[in-house]
């Protein structure tokens, strides 16, 4: 009826096809007939009739097949002024304190509040993705369902059986490059050799880059059972595909991979005995002078990187793949005397360089290369004191891979000193190591750092201070709670020296550290007054 | 006050001044805060100390910074404090500068009454009889304007109308303008966004052209139709209903009213504030509109999810629809009790034909909707108990399905003949927020 009507109406009255109206006897049609006039009024009033009709008559779409309800949830959602922290940190996008909020959640057994799990699944970010799983509580996984962005709830909780098996499956085959990486992550956890035979089955089709990225989320699960699968890894024609699995390999200390490696480590260092040294010998390194084709295969390169000799560069290449403790199993010695050992040797540094890079490869599964941490610090926190310029650019560059793998009592012994001493003449390079200790901070270390950055700022407002007013965003996230009070006390700021702007951006600094410490205290109120 | 802090956030003019008023609501801000049962006041340390100070029967507000938002964010400071913790400001004896205030507020409101209740100055009635014979004549003729241009466009056939450009339908709007008929005028000036909307737009065209015929039709006999439908043509059509004929002509009802829901036509320059407000005991829905030029203030607070004792006078029609605050006096709450609701689509469907019958034009009716689920899907639906489903407006939903977690809830809406618009939630029948 109406349809006709619009027929007419596009086409044109002036074209004829008034005669299928005349025809009808629809609703209205009466009504207009008295009101009538020409064509065009016909029309337009029938329109108008049949409109008002239409809405009057309107029906509900019927049998519309239901959704199955969110399951309940044990866990509480946490208070409103919980919720308003939690939004306005999203909405900030501050990532350290969701990270550190979400997991106290998850302390304190509680899920996110219903209204901002829409937010939460949109995060893209896989850290934050990681601490969200425990805490989108079922309501989340369940909102999850609904859109295929939002997939990465599934694949991140997913066990291997039934539906989640089939999610994971369709993921795995049609997701993006990143997807699939998180698809091969979760099955690699929950069962390696599972996930070796999905990557197999695929590994030849994909692409470089793709083998080298999927081969990665091999950190998962990696056990001696993926050694065949790495060791053909190692002929791929891609550099970067090699790099990968011969990172993996070297973790690997029973493969023959390491087995290749401690061989060539052993062949180029040596002990000589050497009185002068407290430790009674000298180590010496002689890296081979020719390149040996079979290296490529295990992922050392034939060229150095610009910057570095080649013999230098092999030899940081092959120490690096061996666990630091061989050496004082080998040598029969303790990593300080070792280390003493090396010192002053024609390749020295990169002996240190390779032992540091180790230590940090090898401290999660090797607990005696945790050993080296302090002296290996020590080394280089001397260096970072004496040498100045590049020298001393590359031994702080040292201390940052340490530092983040140190317990607490170990930065306590060694790092606390250390800032006490740099801050007495302001080193600037100080403020940066700052960002590498391990978070939340203890509590000696957070008085010690409130200490010290109040002297400072108190004292000057000069370049160095300004920097070291700058340290209070990374604090600001890092203090524990016990230091709150401490840190929230009032804050001193030297009056101008050269030019305002130092003054007043320390100003500035001091009160976003505030704040956020603020923030920080209201949430722990809140997650722990929370029944 | 009993206000959510999440309601006094949805008063504030844009976000940055609800980040600001969020960080002035620690008590420590406000060393001298008090309130009676009529108003709440404070001092806040800003560039000077500032005095903020609040009407409770209506959330009248003042405060003596220069801040161009409305409300500042002392004013939403205050607000949040209150809300957030309301043992924090205690029961006091009002300070001089806000009883001025106050009562300077209530002596203007009295004299409005008084105004509207006095003897109507002797008015020229030949002169005022002339001005409207006047304009009775200038719309009539826009009107047939109007008739013949869309008549000569349906003559010719509307294929190809989505080639014209804007100003083809907006030189009808601005015509309509200048024949004095502004309600008819903004209508039409909104048709320029059919054309090639939609695959059905010719269709969609020709509704509109439709109704409107039906509305000339109605106007050209307008003797013919009861007076009360009388009335509402000529609102349709652009004549506006002034104060005193409001006072006069309006039915008043007394109710606890309940600001079910909101939002904000943005479309123009001039933004149009749409409330829902329903009363508890009479079950009656009425729509407050409120106008605003470009980041002017709306005139009143209406604040989505509150109750309040008061008298709404509504508009003289058959509609009964469109309505304005004439008094609020009891104390401002949240939501007291469930919603009074259909519990059905069906029912509710029911009532928009009774509506229609009434009043023909009727663009836009407002529900709330007892037990409904919300069902995703490419288009988004509300089904009830029964099975039967309604399309819902728009396509981001997932907070109001978050919040429900797939199980019924009472569902605030305005339903536009085509597709329901979703205005708030209500968890456990009155855990109220805002979509």
């Amino acid at each position: 009826m109406m349809d006709d009507l619009t027929k007419v109406a596009l086409a044109g009255t002036s074209r004829g096809g008034q005669s299928s109206l005349t025809m009808s006897d629809d609703l209205g049609a009466e009504l207009v007939g008295q009101l009538e006039s020409d064509a065009e009024d016909t029309l337009l009033l029938r329109a108008g009739v049949q409109t008002v009709c239409e809405q009057a008559g309107r029906l509900t779409t019927s049998d519309v097949p239901p959704i199955s309800p969110a399951p309940v949830d044990s866990r509480a959602n946490g208070s409103r002024r919980l919720a308003g922290l939690l939004q306005n940190a999203f909405a900030t996008n501050s990532k350290e304190l969701l990270v550190e909020f979400l997991r106290q959640m998850q302390g304190g057994g509680l899920v996110l509040p219903p209204d901002l799990l829409p937010t939460a699944l949109d995060v893209s970010d896989a850290n934050l993705r990681e601490q969200l799983l425990p805490v989108l509580g079922e309501r989340g996984v369940w909102l999850s369902q609904f859109r295929p962005k939002w997939n990465w709830v599934r694949t991140g909780v997913a066990s291997l059986s039934g539906r989640d098996r089939d999610v994971l499956q369709g993921e795995w085959e049609h997701g993006t490059i990143r997807e699939r990486c998180q698809v091969l992550s979760t099955i690699r956890r929950a069962d390696a050799d599972e996930g070796r035979t999905w990557l197999e089955s695929t590994f030849t089709q994909e692409k470089a880059e793709f083998r080298a990225r999927l081969l990665g989320t091999f950190e998962y699960g990696l056990s001696i059972d993926d050694v065949e699968f790495l060791e053909s890894a190692l002929d791929d024609r891609s550099t970067q595909v090699q790099s990968v699995a011969a990172y993996l390999l070297s973790q690997l200390t029973e493969s023959a991979f390491a087995n290749r490696m401690q061989a060539r480590a052993e062949a180029m260092l040596s002990q000589t005995p050497d009185a002068d040294r407290e430790c009674g010998f000298q180590l010496t390194c002689e890296p081979p002078e020719k390149y040996d084709k079979t290296w490529k295969r295990d992922g050392i390169a034939s060229k150095p990187p610009t910057g570095q000799g080649k013999r230098a560069y092999w030899a940081e290449a092959v120490l690096s793949a061996i666990p630091p403790s061989h050496w004082a199993t080998r040598f029969d010695a303790t990593p300080e005397q070792l280390i003493e050992a090396a010192r002053g040797g024609t390749f020295d540094r990169p002996i240190l360089k390779a032992w540091t890079t180790a230590a940090a490869r090898f401290v999660a599964s090797d607990s005696s290369s945790g050993e080296w941490l302090i002296p290996l610090w020590n080394y280089w926190a001397d260096l970072a004191d004496r040498l100045k310029g590049k020298g001393r650019e590359e031994a702080f560059g040292q201390l940052h891979t340490i530092l983040p793998l140190m317990t607490p009592l170990q930065i306590e012994e060694t790092f606390l000193p250390f800032l006490e001493k740099t801050a007495e003449n302001q080193a600037v390079e100080m403020t940066g190591l700052l960002g590498f200790v391990p978070q939340p901070w203890s509590e000696k270390l957070g008085r010690v750092y409130l200490n010290v950055v109040r002297r400072i700022l108190k004292s000057s407002s000069r370049n160095s201070s300004y920097q070291w007013g700058n340290t209070l965003f990374t604090a600001a996230k890092a203090l524990p709670r016990e230091v709150f009070e401490e840190a929230l006390a009032g804050w001193e700021v030297a009056a101008t020296e050269s030019s305002g702007w130092h003054a007043k951006a320390i100003v500035k600094e001091t009160e976003r550290f505030q704040d956020i410490i603020r923030t920080r205290q209201s949430f722990y109120e809140e997650v722990h007054t929370t029944p | 006050m009993d206000l959510t802090l999440e309601q006094v956030t949805e008063m504030a003019p844009d976000s940055s001044s609800a980040a600001a008023g969020k960080k002035l609501m620690a008590l420590k801000n406000w060393p001298d805060v008090g309130r009676d049962e009529a108003s709440l006041w404070g001092k806040c340390q800003g560039s000077k100390v500032y005095q903020i100070m609040v009407d409770l029967s209506n959330l009248g507000y003042k405060c003596n910074c220069p801040s161009r938002k409305f409300p500042c964010k002392h004013v939403l400071g205050l607000l949040m404090l209150t809300a957030s913790s309301p043992d924090a400001v205690e029961e006091a004896t009002r300070p001089d500068w806000v009883d001025d205030w106050l009562s300077k507020r209530q002596a203007r409101a009295e004299k409005k009454t008084e105004v509207a209740d006095a003897p109507k100055k002797p008015v020229d009635e030949k002169a005022r009889q002339r001005r409207a014979a006047k304009r009775e004549k200038l719309v009539k003729d826009g009107l047939e304007r109007l008739d013949l241009w869309m008549k000569d466009l349906v003559r010719t056939g509307l294929a190809g109308v989505e080639a014209k450009p804007y100003s083809f339908w907006d030189e009808q709007a601005k015509r309509l303008v200048d024949a004095q008929a502004g309600g008819l005028a903004s209508r039409v000036s909104r048709w320029a966004q059919i054309p090639g909307s939609k695959r059905d737009w010719p269709r969609r065209l020709l509704a509109e052209f439709g109704r409107v015929k039906l509305l000339l039709k109605a106007f050209e006999r307008i003797d013919q139709l009861p007076p009360e439908l009388q009335s509402d043509v000529r609102q349709i059509l652009g004549w506006n209903i002034g104060k005193e004929e409001l006072q006069a002509d309006g039915e008043k009802v007394e109710d606890s009213w309940i600001v079910i829901g909101q939002w904000i036509d943005d479309d123009d320059r001039i933004r149009s504030q749409r409330s829902w407000v329903l009363g508890r005991k009479t079950g009656r829905m009425a729509l407050v509109l409120q106008f605003a030029v470009g980041g002017q203030p709306f005139g009143e607070s209406i604040v989505p999810g509150s109750e309040q004792t008061g008298t709404l006078v509504f508009y003289p029609g058959a509609s009964k629809q469109r309505a304005k605050f004439d008094s609020r006096a009891g104390e401002l709450l949240s939501i007291q009790a469930r919603l009074p609701g259909c519990e059905t689509i069906d029912e509710f469907l029911d009532t928009v034909s009774n509506n229609l019958a009434e009043q023909p034009w009727l663009n836009a009716v407002g529900c709330v909707l007892h037990d409904v689920t919300l069902i995703p899907g490419s288009e988004w639906t509300l089904r009830d108990q029964s099975g039967a489903g309604l399309p819902i407006r728009g396509h981001d939903h997932w907070k109001a399905l978050a919040v429900s977690g797939g199980h019924p809830v009472d569902i605030a809406g305005e339903w536009d003949g085509h597709q329901l618009r979703l205005l708030s939630i209500y968890e456990d029948g009155r855990e109220f927020r805002n979509l």
